[in-house]
């Protein structure tokens, strides 16, 4: 055993997990090396004085303040993350404001742009059909007896006769023609 | 405290307050708590800081008690919420500190470094203080500083230091050796420093 070996093998002669053999060769090496005789006595000494110092103690309303703890279900305000997270540099906190604000205008821009798109399908109201039978297709029109909402803020909703639901042209043109 | 529970084992008393008997708690605060407490004392060098570091585990273990299954030891369970809330605090001290170090002027740093003075009151002869003595356990890093708690301070077993650290025994037992021979190392400079000074 030389130096290098006998010192990786200090804790298991002191604690006393060492084998036999390593054990007789550690022994034969110390008997020889005043070197390794002087570091096995500062080691324990090291060990003595970590294991001979003093105990603290809990304080005596340990038990008292952990009761109450428990009692009161007290739980960490919502925000204590924050406080765990400590100090942030100031580049992540830009960062983090940018995103926030770029996110919550891009949310506000598009609610603002949504409802409009969506009132208008939902409201305006299919507008009657006037067949021009020369092209055979119905063309929507506005007609004067049916206003546009667009043009009047009073419509009444009420006024619009939903078409029957047989869409064939015939139909649609008795509709069209109060038959 | 309820004295019949002397008798159960850490085990059984985690058991039967899993079983929703809060006498079984109060023994279970009664056997660990001192020890907890200088085991996070000793990792932390705060007195107040370990106390609630110490109630902070005992609130989780209140809360968690079904997470605990009996295929480890009780202790080596409490040890290791305690060891990682301790790690925990830790982190967060250095953060602040680097914080407060950093958001100082260059005349205020030379105000905020420790003094390696010790008083003279604090020694006692031909030994080391108290205080050298955590110095040097301070100035190990996280790996070292756990095991060598565990082990000199705590007194626990190779075996339960490596399931509390969750490193292999053999990793276990390597790292205790290199602690002390670091520990041992500080020690003798911190006096060679005194040494210097007084001469």
């Amino acid at each position: 055993m030389n130096c290098y070996e006998f010192e990786s093998h200090l804790s298991g002669f002191v604690d006393g997990d060492m084998s036999s053999s390593i054990r007789k060769e550690f022994l034969n090496h110390k008997s020889e090396c005043t070197h390794c005789q002087q570091l096995l006595q500062d080691f324990k000494y090291t060990i003595r004085a970590v294991r001979g110092l003093p105990r603290h103690a809990t304080s005596p309303d340990f038990e008292r303040r952990l009761r109450e703890r428990i009692a009161s279900g007290k739980k960490q305000p919502w925000f204590q993350w924050l406080r765990n997270i400590g100090p942030v540099p100031k580049y992540i906190v830009a960062t983090a404001f940018a995103v926030i604000v770029v996110l919550v205008g891009y949310q506000l821009i598009s609610q603002h742009a949504q409802p409009m798109e969506s009132h208008q399908q939902a409201v305006i109201p299919p507008p009657a059909l006037n067949m021009q039978e020369d092209e055979g297709v119905p063309v929507a029109e506005e007609t004067a007896e049916q206003p546009s909402m667009m043009q009047s803020d009073t419509y009444d909703t009420n006024q619009f006769v939903p078409p029957p639901p047989e869409h064939s042209y015939e139909r649609q043109i008795k509709y069209v023609n109060g038959e | 405290m309820a004295e019949f529970m002397e008798k159960y084992t850490d085990e059984e008393l985690i058991a039967r307050f899993q079983q929703g008997d809060e006498y079984a708690f109060e023994e279970i605060v009664y056997r660990f708590k001192d020890r907890l407490k200088n085991f996070v004392f000793r990792y932390l060098d705060s007195e107040e800081v370990a106390e609630d570091v110490v109630q902070d585990t005992f609130l989780r273990v209140y809360q968690k008690k079904h997470m605990y299954r009996n295929i480890a030891k009780f202790s080596t369970w409490i040890y290791t919420i305690a060891g990682n809330l301790a790690k925990t605090e830790l982190r967060k001290r250095k953060r602040r500190k680097m914080f407060s170090l950093s958001s100082l002027g260059l005349e205020d740093k030379e105000y905020e470094i420790p003094s390696e003075e010790f008083a003279p009151e604090d020694e006692i002869e031909g030994e080391y203080t108290e205080q050298e003595i955590q110095a040097a356990i301070n100035n190990l890093s996280d790996k070292f500083k756990t095991v060598i708690i565990l082990r000199d301070i705590q007194e626990l077993s190779y075996d339960e230091i490596s399931k509390i650290v969750d490193v292999p025994v053999g990793t276990v037992k390597s790292r205790i050796n290199r602690a002390r021979l670091k520990l041992q190392e500080k020690l003798q400079h911190l006096r060679g420093k005194k040494v210097e000074r007084t001469v």
